[in-house]
């Protein structure tokens, strides 16, 4: 009886009691929203196009190509910064699909937080692998190890897209010629090398946007 | 005076100035110089003026490698040049008087060595001068004409070009249509609404007189006298 008395007090008190907060309580732009799937009243203007969707993600995978704890690493930074610790690889594998050249592609559009979420983590991995980059680009190194460096790097970077960009897409068919595979590794990596570091993100977001300016 | 080292894989910029002493978080609010080493094969020495220069030209070229679009960047004082270079980059600095006061041939590795370097100078919250990053925009269309192979970019101005010369020789083949005209007479006869077109003779027709003439046969009528006849009733049947 005393029990009973007790619950009742309580909810008088708390006719509604509050439950308790999850994670998607706090709306949050990296966030997987509900709204994502639908159609929003007013959209938001995409900060890169189709090319630059492509370029970000043949970035993160050049990066992948040099170290392969480059993917675990930028999971691991990506859930640092989002603070409700929600963001997971298999989200992050849904931002990177919205490249067009993917083998399994999804046709949403990038907010732009999560676009420069995407250009910090690229410009923060470039800044871990500058030792590795500056090796490739500089000339003082010797043209034979330099050379047997470009071609592994362009043998995994190859094996890569083969895996996970679709065959059917002209420009992936593109990368199974040895000469064509390696001038897109070097123009990636000086890429990579120019946009590595803090300043290097107002860089590469520019060379994102190229072509929408009218 | 107060000092401010950045170092990056041989890459050594220091500057010296005045500021506020703070133990390690001193600050330079004035710059007298700075010293820009890049793995001992060359050395940069200039003023405020100079790393001004420097931070306006090698960020934008940068950015404009990230593009893939290297070319020439000047300074608005005239002070720092950088230009692609065979594999590499030239960089310039010049004295007030015009003369090159330093010319450097940097490869990429050394180049991004310099603008990292920069990028740390103008985030240092140390560094409390006024020097920024200039704005960077993504390029418009016709600044990446290199980006499409030369045969793409003809393709189209070539095909109209093939199409129209095909569409006039067409023309030439079609015969061209007759004049017509429209007559007053008949004009004013439909009020104007409806026109009735003749064809109009474009040579006038002469006329062989002569042969007229000579082909011409007095024709003789056989007169046959009338006989009048008085009017008379005529019965009803």
């Amino acid at each position: 009886m005393a029990v009973l008395l007790l619950l009742a007090s309580r909810l008088k008190t708390h006719p509604h009691p509050e439950p308790a907060p999850t994670v998607a309580d706090d709306i949050d732009p990296l966030q997987p929203q509900q709204d994502d799937a639908g159609f929003p009243d007013r959209p938001e203007p995409s900060l890169i196009g189709r090319h630059g969707l492509q370029q970000l993600d043949l970035l993160m995978t050049t990066l992948e190509a040099l170290d392969f704890r480059c993917g675990e690493g930028m999971v691991a930074s990506l859930q640092q910064q989002v603070a409700t610790g929600a963001m997971g690889r298999v989200e992050f594998w849904k931002w990177r699909t919205t490249n067009p050249l993917r083998r399994t592609m999804r046709r949403n559009r990038l907010k732009q937080a999560q676009v420069m979420t995407m250009v910090a983590l690229v410009c923060d991995m470039a800044a871990r692998v500058y030792p590795l980059l500056h090796q490739l680009v500089s000339v003082r190194e010797e043209p034979s190890v330099a050379e047997a460096r470009w071609a592994l790097l362009t043998r995994r970077l190859q094996d890569l897209i083969r895996q996970r960009m679709n065959p059917k897409r002209a420009a992936m068919q593109n990368f199974a010629d040895d000469e064509y595979a390696l001038a897109m590794t070097k123009t990636m990596v000086r890429t990579l090398i120019f946009s590595a570091g803090p300043g290097g993100e107002q860089r590469l977001l520019a060379s994102l946007q190229d072509g929408m300016r009218p | 005076m107060h000092t401010i080292q950045y170092m990056l894989l041989g890459c050594r910029l220091h500057l010296v100035g005045q500021g506020i002493e703070d133990g390690d978080n001193s600050t330079i609010t004035e710059l007298k110089q700075f010293t820009l080493n890049l793995e001992d094969h060359a050395s940069l020495v200039g003023g405020r003026l100079h790393l001004e220069a420097l931070v306006e030209t090698l960020l934008p070229y940068a950015r404009h490698i990230v593009s893939a679009q290297a070319r020439e960047h000047k300074s608005a004082n005239g002070k720092v040049s950088i230009t692609p270079w065979h594999r590499g980059h030239r960089l310039r600095l010049w004295n007030e008087n015009g003369s090159a006061r330093n010319d450097v041939q940097l490869d990429d590795g050394e180049l991004a060595n310099m603008v990292r370097c920069l990028d740390a100078v103008i985030h240092d919250p140390r560094f409390q001068l006024d020097i920024t990053a200039p704005p960077m925009e993504g390029l418009r269309e016709r600044e990446l004409l290199n980006r499409l192979p030369l045969k793409r970019r003809l393709a189209a101005p070539l095909g109209g070009l093939v199409l129209t010369m095909a569409l006039v020789g067409l023309g030439f083949l079609v015969p061209v249509p007759e004049r017509f005209r429209v007559t007053d007479s008949e004009e004013q006869q439909e009020g104007g609404a409806a026109v009735e077109l003749t064809e109009e003779q474009s040579l006038p027709i002469e006329l062989d007189t002569e042969s007229i003439e000579l082909n011409t046969v007095p024709i003789e009528v056989d007169t046959v006298p009338v006989e009048v006849v008085p009017d008379t009733d005529i019965p009803d049947p």
